[in-house]
């Protein structure tokens, strides 16, 4: 052991000390690397904590959730169920909520982006039985029914006024009550305001209804089955007016909501750190080629191979310790940016989010550490074994270094090979959860198998790169380019990363070009009203913010409105998975031509007699098809006449008519309504007078409208599409690293071309034109084979995640900037690697 | 069954806050005035006994159903909260559960306004008219759980001066106080795993007001005691906060055939029980003289406090052995303490009192 630290002090500490940028470089590589992953999934926790907070109840665990199948429960059913129960001491706590949104006087909220409270009424009094289970502080003084109150993160005072949109209406709510943390008790949450029951209902005015009730079963001997018992009785009593979930079915819910989304996002972090692997391998490998005559010095004088690899190995721990280290900083700075992006696109999904801080747990902090620990000797295991297997006259020798391991990386065949089964794999659908969730795992394995391929098929392509320069007259172009005849392992590492990572930034351009060009004839063909008029406080596609039928007639009322058409919608849970019904004015959306069909109706007026419509993601959820009969919660049944595109939720949706939505799912209140106006009024004004009229209320032209659709949906990427960047980036910083770790090996070439009076810029200028090679043969095999992982990403990844039919269309102008990019910045880099080397002088290590 | 009063039209009908003041010569009429009465703030119906298990274990226990209005100062609306205890004595462990439960009106608690039908969550009592039965049904906790089928025994009782019972100086001192001194009980009771077949004898008290207690009162002590002979006797102490005993203080006799007489009565505590859980001294021991005779209430167990987890007004409610001057058991009783802790006054007590709290 002495002396491995004799070498780690003498050798690997004095190359730390003399070339400390380059020490500095690693450890920034490995944080980026390790921090990336660690930022993705502490953005993720975040926003999905923010989420489950929305989905929580509250109480402490209760042990079912009464929910109506079709909208409010009554309270006449709570008698029922209490009935029902018996002398059974089973707890039935009422809940009512809405989702509200805090109200600032004349400030603009742009869909998606405003932060979403919950609203909940529950019984105060009832509560109080409920002591340790339910939050602490409330008290039972009806006294402040009128009031709300609020966790202690919000900073208010009792007395203050908190003013919010609930459906269209500002409402002011005062705070009576100001909840603390108390240890053993649950806490409640920022997002969540509490208001007494009845002052609730009145508010929210649906007196007498419920939205669910929390079920707490009272443990004791004297009831060993309590919690079976209840669960049955309720559920036999049911009679499909409402559906009783255990905590953890709930729980299982919430997360298989937005599981397709975390799993998504894990993998492309996953994908990133894939590609940071080849860095940090070079990088090493790097660290290698610059010390090895202290290495052919260490072993002449009897040092055994295992001391030296031993030693490397404890350099490389290091590395990742100090590394990672700074991982987690990166990373928690990371997540701090990207909570807010993550937020918005959990929220916009799936409506029920806020933003939290991303809080770094210990498992986590130990995961980050492990991860840039691992990768790094990983990456340092290979060339610490070359180092020390590699003979004392080799090492000692001036000429160019030949690799001897990763024979396999060589087999270009190999990676022919993988792309084949990519192709196999992609033909496999989805894995099915539970809920209706629906996650790719074979096409993301098949996106995995395709990096990997076209990392390893990519150099064949260096030799047509050769062949080009051939073409062209030029010392520099020629020699640059004649380093590619024979590609090295480390020129195969930096090319096959390249590919990699312009082949994920190529991919996901073409499935948000897709994306884009759809959602433009989609919005082209379905918004066609003059203005859009929505509750400021309705966020997302799933928002529960209504409007009310007083505030329909005023609409009506309005002398320059010609037509009003309402939508009406409703959350239902159909065979245990959370999707929607729809109310529309049939005959209005077939005036307006509204729906662009995937499978088009036979029947013209599919809206009659129990028809109805369903969009592209019911029919890949729910695995149902035009022609089919459905049966809706309550015993409702309907004939599914076509198949529509639908871009605005991913749930998936039942369309009926209006008159039917009204009947059997108390829809009086409308969630969306579109305006015609007559020939000649003016839009904005008329936007503006109800927006005046009525400050809850957001109003969209059609023009506005159409903008924030898109806006959203490229929100929705924005995640993803800064991971391909610095996929990108990390693959260019590797051509740089590469191509010094060749210089370096080649510095008695170097010395001899000077010799021969080759200048620095000379060489500089072949440094350039070799890695603008590296870098072409990587863009453009990236580029191909962008294409088809976009053809994965769109008809694949996305028909099974979100069941959407997509156009496919190729963004040529992203490519063309992409390609000159990666070759730019990388003969750019190469330049300046080769600028350096020139300087250098040959005896020198570093 | 109709049971009438003579009016006294001379005094006033309501409280200062609109509540209904016990007026004499009320006319009873049933099944309705077994039900809720919410023109009043106050109403109980509240039931005790003593069961025999077949296996030899006895045991004491309490259900009370509790109606309590209040008017919102911001409308006038009147609004009820309804309030339960039940408590089951394990004589032979000595083992004392109990529960209290609190819920507003509406589909989880409710007392009807027609017949005997009350319930708050998962306890309940009701009479069935067919069968003039009453059943109840309470559990405590979990840990046990008390299904009783009652009729009885002897018919229902008014106290009071002309169907008023009064509880202070205060005319609004009073409440309208309806009995049923001795019922028999058939059913079962399970404790943790084991259930048991029990019989025994219950008391019920059903009882409405807008005030209880009167200016300078503290609280109560109220014994039911039921004698092997067929007699009861119902007896209240108001007591005063300087100590004494108020004037309003009570005791009746009921006769074998349901007659009722007024009697002097002398109370005395013998001894006390300091709870560990309150803090409370109860002088759950005492000796009871009235017409030459001598009762001698012994708490079956000494610890048989409610804990008043909600409402913060412990109390001392418990099953007795009675004993006659030479120490012979001769009946059984129930005995209340209410008073010794927490603030009674602001719960039942008059407007004035209440205001000033």
């Amino acid at each position: 052991m002495s002396t491995v630290r004799l070498i780690l002090e003498k050798c690997a500490l004095r190359h730390w000390r003399l070339a400390w940028r380059q020490q500095v470089m690693l450890m920034l590589i490995l944080a980026l690397g390790s921090g990336v992953y660690l930022a993705m999934r502490l953005a993720n926790r975040a926003a999905l904590a923010g989420f489950e907070q929305f989905t929580s109840g509250i109480t402490r665990q209760a042990d079912f959730t009464i929910m109506g199948t079709t909208g409010s429960l009554s309270e006449n059913w709570l008698r029922e169920m209490r009935d029902g129960l018996e002398e059974r001491p089973v707890h039935l706590l009422p809940v009512i909520e809405e989702t509200v949104m805090p109200f600032e006087e004349g400030k603009a909220i742009e869909i998606g982006s405003g932060v979403t409270w919950k609203l909940v009424g529950t019984d105060f009094v009832s509560l109080l039985n409920l002591r340790g289970e339910a939050p602490a502080g409330l008290k039972g003084d009806v006294k402040a029914a009128e009031g709300v109150f609020v966790s202690a993160k919000l900073h208010k005072a009792v007395g203050d006024e908190i003013c919010v949109v609930m459906h269209e209406q500002v409402v002011s709510l005062k705070v009576a009550g100001v909840v603390t943390e108390q240890p053993g008790v649950p806490t409640l949450p920022e997002t969540m305001l509490l208001m007494d029951l009845p002052a609730a209902q009145k508010l929210m005015q649906r007196e007498a209804k419920v939205d669910r009730v929390e079920v707490v079963v009272t443990r004791g001997e004297a009831f060993p089955n309590l919690r079976e018992e209840a669960g049955e009785v309720l559920s036999k009593l049911a009679n499909q007016r409402w559906q009783v979930s255990g905590a953890e079915d709930r729980r299982a819910l919430a997360g298989t909501m937005t599981e397709a989304f975390r799993l998504n996002l894990t993998i492309l972090s996953l994908l990133a750190l894939f590609v940071g692997g080849y860095l940090i391998f070079q990088a090493l490998d790097g660290v290698v080629i610059r010390r090895r005559e202290e290495i052919g010095v260490l072993k002449s004088l009897g040092v055994t191979d295992a001391v030296i690899q031993r030693a490397f190995l404890i350099e490389a721990l290091l590395l990742g310790v100090i590394g990672g280290g700074l991982g987690l900083l990166v990373g928690w700075l990371g997540a701090q940016a990207a909570v807010g992006g993550v937020s918005k696109t959990v929220n916009a999904l799936y409506g029920a989010s806020s933003v939290q801080r991303a809080d770094l747990h210990f498992g986590e902090a130990v995961l980050s550490m492990s991860i840039a620990i691992v990768t790094s000797l990983i990456a340092a295991w290979w060339p610490a074994r070359e180092a020390s297997r590699t003979p004392p006259v080799h090492m000692l020798g001036r000429k160019a270094a030949v690799f001897s391991g990763g024979g396999w990386w060589r087999a270009e065949w190999l990676g022919w090979a993988l792309m084949a089964v990519a192709m196999l794999l992609a033909q496999i659908g989805a894995w099915r959860l539970s809920g209706g969730t629906r996650v790719p795992l074979a096409a993301y394995a098949a996106a995995l198998c395709w990096l990997l391929g076209t990392g390893l098929a990519a150099a064949k392509l260096m030799g047509p790169m050769r062949q080009m320069g051939r073409m062209f007259d030029g010392v520099t172009l020629r020699l640059g380019l004649s380093h590619l005849r024979r590609p090295t392992v480390r020129h195969r590492f930096a090319v096959a990363a390249l590919a990699s990572a312009v082949a994920m930034t190529a991919g996901m351009a073409i499935m948000v070009s897709s994306f884009d060009g759809t959602m433009r004839g989609w919005i082209e063909r379905s918004m066609k009203a003059d203005l859009y008029v929505s509750s400021a406080g309705a966020q997302s596609a799933s928002s529960t913010h209504q409007i009310s039928a007083a505030t329909i007639e005023k609409l009506r009322a309005m002398p320059e409105v010609a037509e009003v058409a309402t939508l009406r919608a409703r959350g239902i849970t159909l065979k245990g998975a959370p999707t929607m019904v729809l109310g529309v004015d049939g005959p209005f959306t077939q005036r307006q031509d509204a729906y662009a069909w995937v499978k088009a109706p036979g029947e013209m007026e599919w809206w009659r007699d129990g028809g109805a419509i369903i969009n592209e993601s019911f029919a890949e959820r729910f695995e149902v098809d035009a022609g089919d009969e459905l049966e809706l919660p309550g015993g409702h049944r309907v004939r599914i006449h076509g198949i529509q595109a639908d871009y605005g939720n991913e749930r998936g949706a039942v369309t009926i008519s209006e008159a039917t939505f009204r009947e059997w799912f108390e829809g009086e209140m409308a969630w969306r309504v579109a305006l015609m106006l007559k020939p000649g009024a003016d839009a904005e004004a008329v936007a503006k007078r109800i927006a005046e009229a009525h400050p809850g209320l957001s109003v969209f032209t059609n023009a506005h409208l159409r903008r924030e659709a898109l806006r959203i949906f490229r929100q929705t990427f924005s995640v993803t599409y800064a991971l391909e960047v610095i996929g990108v980036f990390v693959a260019v910083a590797g051509l740089g690293l590469a191509l010094a770790s060749l210089l370096l090996e080649r510095r008695a070439d170097l010395s001899t071309l000077r010799s021969l009076g080759m200048t620095g810029r000379q060489i500089a200028a072949t440094s350039a034109w070799e890695g603008a090679g590296v870098a072409m043969a990587g863009a453009v095999m990236g580029l191909i084979s962008g294409g088809w992982l976009g053809w994965l990403l769109i008809y694949r990844v996305n028909k099974q995640c979100f069941g959407w039919t997509l156009g496919f269309a190729m963004p040529w102008g992203q490519f063309g900037v992409l390609m000159l990019a990666v070759v730019g910045v990388g003969a750019l880099v190469s330049a300046m690697v080769g600028k350096w080397a020139a300087k250098m002088k040959w005896e020198e290590q570093e | 069954m109709l049971v009438c009063c003579f009016a006294d039209s001379a005094h006033a009908q309501t409280t200062a806050d609109g509540f209904a003041i016990p007026q004499k010569g009320r006319v009873f009429e049933f099944p309705r005035d077994h039900g809720s009465h919410e023109a009043f703030r106050t109403e109980w119906w509240y039931l005790t006994g003593h069961l025999d298990g077949a296996d030899g274990r006895r045991f004491g226990f309490q259900v009370t159903f509790f109606r309590q209005a209040g008017r919102d100062d911001a409308n006038g609306k009147v609004s009820h909260l309804h309030l339960a205890h039940a408590a089951l004595l394990d004589a032979a462990s000595g083992r004392f559960l109990h529960e209290e439960k609190l819920n507003r009106e509406g589909w989880d608690a409710f007392s009807s306004a027609t017949t005997l039908d009350v319930r708050n969550a998962n306890w309940s009592l009701k009479l069935d008219e067919a069968t003039k039965r009453i059943s109840v049904a309470a559990t405590v906790k979990a840990e046990a759980v008390l299904k009783l089928e009652l009729e009885a025994v002897k018919p229902l009782v008014v106290f009071g001066e002309d169907g008023v019972s009064r509880k202070g100086a205060n005319e609004s001192a009073a409440s309208h106080y309806l009995t049923f001194p001795r019922l028999k009980a058939t059913g079962s009771v399970k404790v943790g795993a084991q259930e048991h077949r029990v019989r025994g004898e219950a008391w019920m008290d059903h009882e409405f007001s807008s005030s209880q207690l009167d200016e300078g009162q503290a609280g109560w002590d109220w014994a039911a005691i039921q004698l092997k002979d067929g007699r009861e006797i119902m007896v209240y102490r108001m007591r005063r906060t300087d100590g004494g005993t108020d004037a309003a203080s009570t005791l009746t006799w009921i006769a074998k055939d349901g007659a009722l007489k007024k009697a002097a009565f002398d109370w005395k505590a013998l001894a006390t029980w300091k709870s560990p859980h309150s803090g409370a001294a109860y002088p759950n021991h005492v000796r009871i003289e009235s017409e030459g005779s001598v009762f001698e209430l012994r708490p079956v167990a000494q610890d048989q406090e409610q804990g008043g987890s909600i409402t913060g007004l412990p109390y001392w409610e418990g099953a007795c052995d009675v004993l006659d001057a030479r120490g012979e058991v001769i009946g059984r009783a129930f005995l209340e303490l209410a008073g010794y802790a927490g603030d009674l006054k602001r719960h039942l007590g008059t407007q004035a009192q209440k205001r000033r709290e």
